[in-house]
């Protein structure tokens, strides 16, 4: 089975010195893979080379089997239409309702009128746990929770094969992150998605990855299952999860 | 693109076959096929799915909707087997998702109409009107506050808004005047010149320039420069909570942030209008010695004594006024910015629009005070 993601030998080099210097990685269909690291690791840059907002400076970066740099405009377009992505504040146009917002790429790239379109935005909002009478107010009037979850529908306008996410459980109180880490769950089973999590948090990185990529020194330490991944011998890996929240979310696992 | 065969009613049978691509590009087509169909009116319907061979969740959304639609026409409903998909779709697009989601179940933004609009506003205008009031009351207790602690008063802060926002403007106020001069002078001297009173235009310049546009011309220049830039400075501060973090500290961001800027421009205006003087009637000088034969020499002699220094001074009275207008509003918008981004970029617009307003009519009601006044 060829792999949905495959990056290959990526360099990318910011301020002055290299983020990540011969990185490999690949993600297999039907996945959920983690990306952890330290701070300033190169997490978020790597999430933005992959959804084609940064142009490495050497390397390729494939997504169903198209090389995302050297594709011309109108095949970006189809790969960037069967992926969604949740940004780490949302990124919700903020001039729209959630509707609006969500019926955005649907106006922008289906050929649906729009009762339709407001029909089947209703359906993600609905899907990812909002109640139908927030699909009238603004961004600005929700909390942290809800938007995320009004993000995450945004991501999935497009019934995407593929759905990156940064950060997503940041900022929300467990109970809300919890939640958000089974809706992912459900969806992911559901909607058949192949999901990239960039994430600090070692609860979700437990609870829902099928494999986790550890990044440090410009490349990926280790690639494995959470529970093997912790046993790796690297000091950085062994600095990340032997603090003491790394041995609470552990012992939380086994119980 | 349409199948028709991606639904298909088997009257008979009562058996209602879906099959094909069951996906969001397909559903404007699956919807009509589906509106097309006659049901019977009471008994039982069998919904078969086993031969849909994609289906996504808008498809599954249609797919399942037709299951709660007929049982809301008073049908018994029987789902044939589901696939390992579908029924993964089905834990995902419950009944209950199907409820909130058909009919008219989008709700509306509420659009008020005119005459609702028209109170929103004008209640809107006059709480404003309040909150500004306020707001320059605020500012008044803050200063006696302040004056009382010489080490509060942030001399330094005042010396940056001098800078940036009087230093920094030079050149572009100069140029500006100098045309301005430059264009009064054309349009004037035109006339002049058919009455042979060419060298009238040292009163009519030295009036206009001194009185009037130096202080007009500046004003609108640093309200569009500066009242803008106050307003989007302390928007994203107050967006950042670093205004919350400025209170939390004991300092208050009138004393830090809002007195500095308006004690700043109070002096920094009049010495750019001063500067603006200068520079129209060298502007108007250039074109009086290029087009109307009133040589600088002959500019320069008539000048004392036809132009009253009063004159320079009500002009330069007037930029002080001014200063405080810009300041106060500026800042004034900008702390009224409040969790939403989009705010910023509206209050900075309504922030140069009122600045401006309010000069222009500061500055009739001036004119006509100076003439009742003989000045």
């Amino acid at each position: 089975m060829t792999p949905i993601i495959d990056v290959s030998h990526l360099k990318i080099k910011k301020g002055g010195h290299w983020v990540h210097n011969d990185l490999n990685l690949t993600v297999n269909r039907g996945e959920i893979l983690g990306i952890v690291g330290g701070s300033g690791c190169g997490k978020t840059t790597l999430l933005r080379a992959m959804i084609a907002l940064t142009k490495p400076d050497s390397g390729t970066i494939s997504i169903f089997n198209e090389n995302l740099f050297k594709v011309s405009a109108e095949k970006l377009l189809a790969v960037q239409c069967r992926f969604g992505v949740l940004f780490q504040e949302n990124a919700l146009f903020s001039s729209l309702n959630l509707l609006e917002n969500i019926s955005f790429p649907l106006c922008e790239h289906t050929l649906l009128d729009k009762q339709s379109i407001e029909r089947l935005a209703l359906l993600k909002i609905v899907m990812t746990g909002l109640l139908p009478k927030t699909a009238a107010q603004y961004p600005a009037e929700l909390s942290g929770g809800m938007l995320r979850r009004a993000g995450l529908a945004r991501a999935l306008a497009l019934d995407p094969e593929l759905l990156f996410l940064d950060e997503p459980t940041a900022g929300l109180d467990p109970v809300t992150a919890t939640g958000f880490d089974e809706l992912l769950l459900t969806l992911k089973h559901s909607m058949n998605l192949t999901v990239v999590i960039v994430t600090h948090d070692l609860d979700t990185l437990w609870t829902i990855t099928d494999r986790v990529a550890f990044l440090g020194e410009g490349r990926v330490l280790c690639v494995d299952k959470m529970s093997q991944l912790v046993t790796h011998p690297h000091p950085l890996i062994q600095v990340f999860f032997s603090g003491p929240r790394g041995r609470r979310a552990e012992d939380g696992q086994k119980h | 693109m349409s199948e028709q065969d991606a639904v298909v009613y088997l009257a008979d049978k009562r058996v209602l076959v879906c099959q094909n691509q069951w996906n969001l590009s397909n559903l404007p087509n699956l919807e009509n096929l589906l509106q097309n169909i006659a049901w019977p009116s009471t008994g039982t319907v069998t919904i078969d799915g086993q031969q849909i061979d994609a289906m996504d969740s808008a498809g599954a959304w249609l797919f399942f909707s037709i299951e709660y639609t007929l049982a809301a026409r008073g049908l018994t409903v029987v789902l044939a087997k589901l696939s390992e998909a579908q029924s993964a779709m089905r834990t995902l697009i419950t009944p209950k998702v199907i409820q909130m989601t058909v009919g008219d179940a989008v709700p509306k933004e509420w659009i008020p109409s005119w005459l609702t609009k028209l109170g929103m506003q004008t209640v809107d205008g006059i709480l404003g009107l309040t909150s500004y009031l306020a707001f320059i009351g605020m500012l008044t207790a803050e200063a006696i506050r302040v004056l009382a602690y010489p080490s509060k008063w942030r001399l330094r802060e005042i010396a940056n808004i001098v800078y940036r926002c009087g230093y920094q403007a030079l050149p572009i106020i100069a140029m500006l005047s100098f045309m301005i001069g430059v264009v009064i002078t054309y349009q004037l001297g035109l006339q002049l010149r058919n009455y042979g009173a060419n060298r009238y235009i040292v009163d009519l310049l030295g009036l206009a320039v001194l009185r009037e546009f130096g202080p007009l011309i500046t004003a609108i220049m640093v309200a569009g420069r500066t009242g803008s830039a106050f307003t989007a400075q302390l928007g994203t501060m107050k967006i950042n909570q670093e205004i919350d973090a400025l209170n939390t500290m004991g300092v208050t961001p009138a004393e830090l942030l809002l007195l500095p800027r308006i004690i700043g421009l109070f002096i920094a205006l009049p010495l750019l209008t001063f500067w603006a003087d200068i520079f129209g009637l060298l502007g108007g000088m250039m074109m009086s010695n290029n087009m109307l034969q009133v040589t600088w020499h002959d500019f320069l002699h008539r000048f004392p004594r036809v132009i009253p220094l009063k004159t320079l001074f009500i002009g330069l009275g007037k930029a002080p006024l001014f200063a405080l207008v810009i300041a106060s509003v500026g800042c004034f918008q900008g702390m009224k910015v409040k969790d939403n981004t989009n705010q910023i970029g509206l209050n900075t617009t309504r922030s140069v629009v009122l600045s401006i307003f309010f000069i222009i009519v500061i500055d009739a009601v001036l004119s006509i005070l100076f003439s009742k006044l003989k000045l």
